[in-house]
């Protein structure tokens, strides 16, 4: 195992496909301990086979419906309409557009990606300093996998046979904080720098922007209607979700053409097939660390550091801190999973609260250099460059660091309603 | 020659594509056929279920070659990006090289997950679990001939090196 686990590191850095680079050295761990590879094949194929990874394309879906669709635009200007007239309203307003799209959005990039645009654009265009739209745009993007729905979440989900629905639940109080938070951040800035308020918006203007989002807002609700209730599957809400979005955006909204459906179908396969070839070969990977009897090794591990919980929780969270900074998150959820979710957990951390601990860990990454791919995606397309995108989003990171030292100290904050909803679990 | 190539390209390209639309459309009408018929008509479907997840098996590994041709797949680049160009070139060779052996096994394991699962149906009588292993052998063997293709097109000097700026981006 040794061998393997070498080889894996080596070539993590070598820029081969993480994917190839997880099934391969599984490959060497059947041969080398003479099991049957056919077993590699077979498990990298049923991983894929579960009707709970199906919720993964539709989310994507999802989300690129309603980037294509201008629904962002509307989601933006009902946010901008609502806290638009307070000092760097417009700051606010991307930190509120942000949460709302995140209701409806699974990744930070698909956050950064679409609404981002818009946000920076239309910052700018009312005299804020590029660094600070850019900033103020991807820490908010961080909202996009904590806030349901989230694509991470669903592939943490399957990976420590966890329940979606609580996860989801489990992700909405953290992900008010984290926005209550940066919003704190906005309003210092704001006052230092004199940034602009809106005019006051009438009534009537309050109304159409909000006539104008209210179908759109009503995505999420379907979504958690259907999970909530019971009535469906989190795949089937997703389904009726990505289809409800869909015929908002062509009959509703009538800003999405149906010559744009197989693009945006094709778009969601490709993201579909960069996702799944990770979560399908991670499954092999996840097996061949169990039968190596990895994660015992490494709770033992982090257990010889202290018998207190609290170390324990200190040393993971340092621990993810430094992967998230260099790996990307849906890789480092599926890789890390088997091993430290069950290292928590044994020292009597509840599942919801370990799977929460790693969730923002690893998505505060993408806001974190050297590979925070939002910062990348963002620094991309507002043309400033990485370095001061980096420097100008380190004041936001202080509200996402402060929330993350209460989920992983306070339970209540994350277990509080999915036990109230689903019940008290452990 | 060059010119059948060419056409072979496309015509592989334009099929994976088609038929990754056509079975993400099917699993989404059959997804809401499931919900609308337990929901409105209180009859729920006996065989949607497993019909959507072997179509998505499909998928995923259709997504596979898409993220292949586009090179989007999730890799980490920082590291080799920082080397010397002349070296990212045989770094990124020997990557290629480990690709198609790693495809290469999957083919032929793959094939061999398909002779020993010819018998075993799924709830369909008319299917069995050799279709959907079959997938494997055929999306990884069109992947070795992508990968054969970019190692040329890499010993060739005609593909580009890492560059930070266009760093693998999570989807």
């Amino acid at each position: 195992m040794t061998l393997s686990l070498i080889l894996f590191a080596v070539l993590l850095f070598t820029g081969l496909p993480l994917y190839v680079n997880l099934g391969f050295v599984s490959f060497i761990y059947f041969f080398m301990n003479g099991l049957p590879p056919a077993v590699v094949v077979q498990r990298i194929t049923q991983a894929s086979n579960s009707f709970t990874m199906i919720a993964a394309p539709f989310f994507i879906l999802m989300g690129n419906v309603m980037n294509t669709s201008g629904v962002t635009r509307k989601m933006f200007n009902f946010a901008n309409t609502i806290v638009g007239t307070v000092p760097g309203g417009m700051g606010h307003a991307n930190i509120i557009g942000s949460a709302l799209f995140a209701g409806m959005s699974g990744t930070a990039v698909a956050d950064a990606g679409g609404l981002g645009n818009i946000e920076i654009e239309a910052m700018r265009s009312v005299g804020y300093d590029a660094d600070f739209s850019c900033a103020a745009t991807v820490a908010s993007s961080v909202l996009g996998p904590i806030i349901p729905p989230s694509l991470p979440m669903v592939i943490l989900a399957v990976a420590a046979e966890a329940s979606i629905g609580r996860l989801f639940m489990a992700g909405i109080v953290p992900g008010i904080l984290m926005t209550a938070g940066m919003m704190v951040v906005v309003a210092y800035y704001a006052k230092k720098r004199h940034y602009p308020s809106n005019p006051r918006p009438t009534w009537a203007q309050v109304w159409t922007a909000f006539k104008e989002a209210f179908l759109a807002l009503l995505a999420p609700v379907i979504l958690f209607v259907g999970i909530y209730r019971g009535v469906m599957t989190p795949t089937e809400a997703a389904i009726v979700a990505a289809f409800y979005s869909l015929t908002i955006g062509l009959l509703a909204y009538r800003d999405l053409k149906w010559k744009d459906l197989p693009k945006i179908f094709l778009m969601s396969c490709e993201t579909t097939g960069v996702v799944l070839a990770l979560v399908m070969v991670a499954n092999i990977f996840g097996y061949v660390l169990s039968i190596a009897q990895i994660p015992q090794m490494m709770s033992q591990v982090l257990l010889s550091f202290s018998d207190s919980k609290i170390v324990l929780l200190l040393v993971v969270n340092v621990f993810l801190i430094f992967v998230g900074m260099f790996m990307e998150g849906t890789a480092a959820i599926l890789i890390l999973t088997p091993i430290l979710i069950p290292a928590m957990m044994n020292a009597g951390v509840s599942q919801t609260q370990a799977c929460m601990i790693m969730i923002l860990n690893l998505m505060i990454g993408v806001a974190t250099p050297p590979v925070g791919v939002v910062l990348y995606v963002v620094s991309h397309q507002a043309k400033v460059s990485f370095e001061r995108v980096t420097k100008a989003t380190i004041p936001f990171l202080i509200p996402l660091f402060i929330v993350l030292a209460l989920v992983t100290f306070v339970p209540t904050i994350s277990t509080w309603l999915p036990n109230l909803v689903f019940g008290v679990s452990t | 020659m060059k010119k059948f190539l060419s056409i072979a390209k496309t015509v592989t390209e334009k099929s994976v594509d088609w038929l990754s639309i056509f079975l993400f459309c099917a699993i989404f009408i059959l997804g809401l056929l499931q919900v609308v018929s337990r929901w409105v008509f209180n009859n729920p479907l006996t065989w949607s279920e497993e019909s959507i997840q072997l179509m998505y098996v499909w998928i995923c590994y259709l997504g596979w070659i898409i993220a292949e041709r586009k090179g989007s797949h999730i890799r980490i680049t920082f590291v080799v990006g920082k080397l010397p160009k002349k070296a990212q070139l045989w770094v990124n060779v020997f990557n290629h090289l480990l690709t198609i052996t790693f495809s290469v096994l999957m083919v032929v394991w793959g094939i061999s997950m398909v002779q020993r699962s010819l018998g075993t149906p799924v709830t369909m009588p008319w299917l069995h679990y050799g279709w959907i292993y079959g997938i494997a052998p055929v999306v990884n063997a069109i992947i070795i001939l992508y990968e054969i293709v970019f190692l040329i097109e890499e010993l060739m000097g005609k593909r580009p090196c890492f560059n930070l700026n266009d760093m693998e981006v999570e989807k």
